[in-house]
């Protein structure tokens, strides 16, 4: 099915050259008309998603169509639910925003009750043009989920990940994302999740089409590659598009994973999501890193109880500029509240959400990015409302419920997309403060621990690292990665049985764990062992056929065994 | 407002020739897909069930799979399913494609003059009106209560208002809340 997009440049012009952008009817006729007062506010927040063929379920571009949805359209704009714009104002200025003013409310209020009056034609604005092709121009490569995915006639909404494999064999710099659902009014949001390692074709086993469950996917990722950017779609918006020097990198080899939303909407629907890739020859100058913060393990809330809250908090060891937010809970979430302390004592909001509805969730985009000094605390703070008052409460009568990715569990997390400041990659401080805060929250996560020693291990802190990877083999003995790291860290401590041995338990747990493999060889090596280091590296250099290090490794191997036979 | 029974209307009718009031009670509908005037209310059945429906309303079409399990748990027990069509400009075909497409259970019936809207008193789509034996009605509202507002719903639905209504109507009961608030799009805002 074609998609339909907008060309929001083409509207902007008409719009500014009305006269009723605020909708305030003017002085002269205190009756609002739809040419002079509502189309005028249609056109900028409504029709992105209500034009013929788009997201919305009905068009609101004509007098025609507005006319047979005034009711529901002063109904909606009355209770704000529509349009579909959660953050408080107030509390962060954001791109986008989709908010209409008291006055534009009442004044659609106004026209509804006068009978909808439609004025002289004349005065319609232009509309907006609608066009049926991709919004930023052809893309550079068309990436169309493998199997479609069946959405039922009716039920609950339900969320599905599509896997899919971009054919490119070289480096890539992406610069911007679109994605085209398929058929409309099916997918509420989607988010787009770069996966470098495979993990989710683990989570795919499960399902024989392929695809696979669930509101939130977490893949695995090197801790030298954090996550820079949100990779997030909604109807109704002209796709992002990173500036210069922040794209992001996609590797041949990479998998995506659409993460979507659906609502079932009365017909079974087939829907086989396509994603758009626009792509720079400019590899990055700029490294933005996205932080979360998380208070999970907090989430307990007892049946019945209408204000549950938890919290958490970070401290910048960096000067940050904030460019994104995007906060997360499901349907139990009601007021979510993000801010920071500055060192100054005084509280700078970042965020206010006071009616949570998941269904709406989205990235925000700051208009000017925020500034946060080094020693600032960002905050997160969710109440969660678990009673039956609560419309949206998954569970009737109300349940416990503790953290989990279903729609049925609860989720409190905050996720910041931040650039530190100054030129040049600033990261790793930033990474190593949220690994630390993650241990203090997590002391007994395997993880937390291998995190941070690889971390460590990577700025050759092996002291540090052996004590973290020490840490992390003791809380989970069966993690091959774990004693192979930790054998590196010994391996830089001099400590080369020991490194051995953990290399070998290594291999134990997983006979084809290669980079356990390939460092046994090279401390075999480097304790004049050769035979033996030739073994192992024989073992790798076929498995990598194509690396050219590995092939000189090799040879290099081989002569060095060759001169001590002689 | 009462309007007069349907039944009675048409004993009228038979003296149209004396009195064109009731053959402009006829002509004004509802009509059938064809075209025909209808009197849904004719012949025998237990209870009767109206679902007031605007094709272009996102809420009542989402609605379908619900109505249908409704319309099949009391198939062959005396309840007849009516699919009124209030819209005008409604024509035959694309009233046969929507309701195949989204798979509504019983038969279409084009209220273009809003008579069974106003029998009925229903203001919105998708809205429900049950009508007992004695061609009374005692059930007007929401088929569930899983919208509580445009932009509101719940996971699903905790009442199942429609279904009890009817169960009530065929168990010979009274309906305990015989008037519900439906959400959805107004019918008063069709041409």
């Amino acid at each position: 099915m074609k998609h339909l997009a907008i060309l929001f440049l083409a509207v902007a012009p008409s719009l500014l050259a009305g006269r009723g952008l605020s909708g305030a009817p003017s002085g002269s006729s205190p009756q609002p008309r739809f040419g002079r007062d509502i189309a005028p506010i249609l056109y900028q927040n409504c029709v992105a998603c209500h034009h013929p063929g788009g997201h919305a379920p009905f068009s609101l571009v004509t007098y025609q169509g507005a006319r047979q949805h005034a009711r529901a359209i002063a109904s909606a704009t009355r209770s704000r639910r529509m349009p579909p714009w959660l953050p408080a104002p107030g509390y962060g200025d954001f791109l986008g925003t989709q908010r209409l003013t008291n006055t534009q409310i009442q004044t659609v209020g106004k026209w509804v009750r006068a009978g909808a009056p439609e004025g002289p034609p004349a005065q319609v604005p232009v509309p907006p043009r609608f066009m049926s092709e991709w919004q930023l121009g052809t893309p550079d490569l068309i990436v169309k989920a493998p199997h479609p995915f069946t959405v039922p006639a009716g039920g609950p909404n339900l969320f599905w990940n599509f896997v899919m494999t971009p054919d490119i064999k070289t480096t890539k710099y992406v610069r911007a994302i679109e994605i085209r659902p398929g058929p409309r009014n099916l997918i509420h949001h989607a988010n787009l999740i770069v996966d470098r390692v495979g993990s989710s074709l683990r989570l795919e086993k499960s399902s024989p089409a392929g695809g696979f469950p669930g509101m939130d996917v977490t893949v695995d990722r090197s801790v030298f590659d954090p996550i820079g950017h949100f990779l997030f779609w909604k109807p109704g918006t002209v796709p992002y598009s990173e500036p210069d020097g922040f794209s992001w990198r996609l590797d041949p080899g990479n998998y995506l994973v659409l993460n979507t939303h659906f609502q079932p909407h009365g017909k079974v629907a087939e829907v086989q999501p396509e994603v758009g890739l626009y792509f720079t020859n400019k590899p990055p100058t700029k490294f933005p890193i996205v932080i979360e913060l998380e208070a999970d393990n907090q989430l307990d809330i007892p049946a019945g109880d209408p204000d549950f809250a938890v919290s958490d908090h970070f401290r910048l060891p960096e000067d940050v500029d904030v460019l994104a937010i995007y906060p997360h809970a499901h349907y139990l979430g009601k007021r979510l509240e993000a801010y920071a302390i500055l060192p100054n004592g005084s509280r700078k909001w970042l965020l206010l959400i006071p009616d949570w509805n998941m269904d709406w969730q989205a990235v925000y985009r700051y208009r000017k990015p925020v500034v946060l000094p080094k020693g600032s605390v960002i905050w997160m703070r969710y109440h969660y409302d678990n009673s039956s008052a609560n419309p949206r409460n998954p569970n009737h009568p109300p349940k416990r419920v503790r953290a989990g990715n279903q729609a049925t569990d609860e989720m409190a997390h905050l996720s910041l997309q931040l650039l530190p400041r100054g030129a040049g990659d600033h990261r790793r401080p930033i990474q190593e403060a949220l690994m630390r805060n993650d241990i203090k929250k997590h002391p007994a996560e395997f993880q937390a621990h291998m995190n941070l020693g690889a971390l460590l291990l990577s700025r050759l802190d092996a002291q540090d690292a052996e004590a973290q990877l020490a840490t992390a083999v003791r809380l989970d003995p069966k993690r091959p990665e774990a004693h192979d790291m930790l054998g590196v860290a010994l391996e830089n401590l001099g400590r080369s049985s020991d490194a051995l041995l953990e290399f070998r338990i290594a291999l134990r747990d997983d006979p084809h764990y290669l980079d356990a493999d390939y460092n046994l060889a090279m401390a075999l090596a480097r304790r004049g062992q050769i035979a033996e280091a030739v073994k192992d590296f024989r073992l790798v250099a076929a498995a990598y056929p194509k690396s050219a290090l590995l092939q000189k490794q090799l040879r290099q191997l081989l002569a060095e065994e060759k001169a001590g036979h002689k | 407002m009462n309007l007069p029974h349907f039944r009675r209307a048409r004993n009228v009718l038979a003296l149209s020739v004396v009195c064109g009031v009731a053959v402009a009670a006829a002509a004004s509908g509802p009509f059938d897909l064809s075209g025909k005037p209808i009197d849904p209310f004719q012949g025998k059945a237990r209870a009767r069930v109206f679902l007031f429906v605007r094709s272009d309303c996102p809420i009542s079409n989402q609605y379908a799979p619900e109505v249908r399990r409704i319309a099949k748990e009391f198939a062959n027990r005396g309840v007849e399913f009516w699919v009124v069509v209030p819209d005008k400009t409604a024509t035959k075909a694309a009233i046969i494609k929507h309701m195949k497409a989204y798979g509504f259970p019983g038969q279409a019936i084009r209220d273009p003059n809003q008579v069974l809207v106003k029998r009925a008193k229903a203001t919105i789509s998708p809205e429900a009106a049950v009508f007992n034996a004695a061609g009374k009605e005692v059930y007007r509202g929401r088929i569930d209560n899983l919208y509580v507002n445009i932009g509101l719903e719940r996971r699903a639905a905790t009442t199942h208002d429609l279904e009890a209504a009817i169960s009530a109507v065929l168990a010979g009961r009274p309906v305990k809340q015989p008037v519900t608030k439906a959400v959805g799009c107004w019918l008063a805002d069709l041409d």
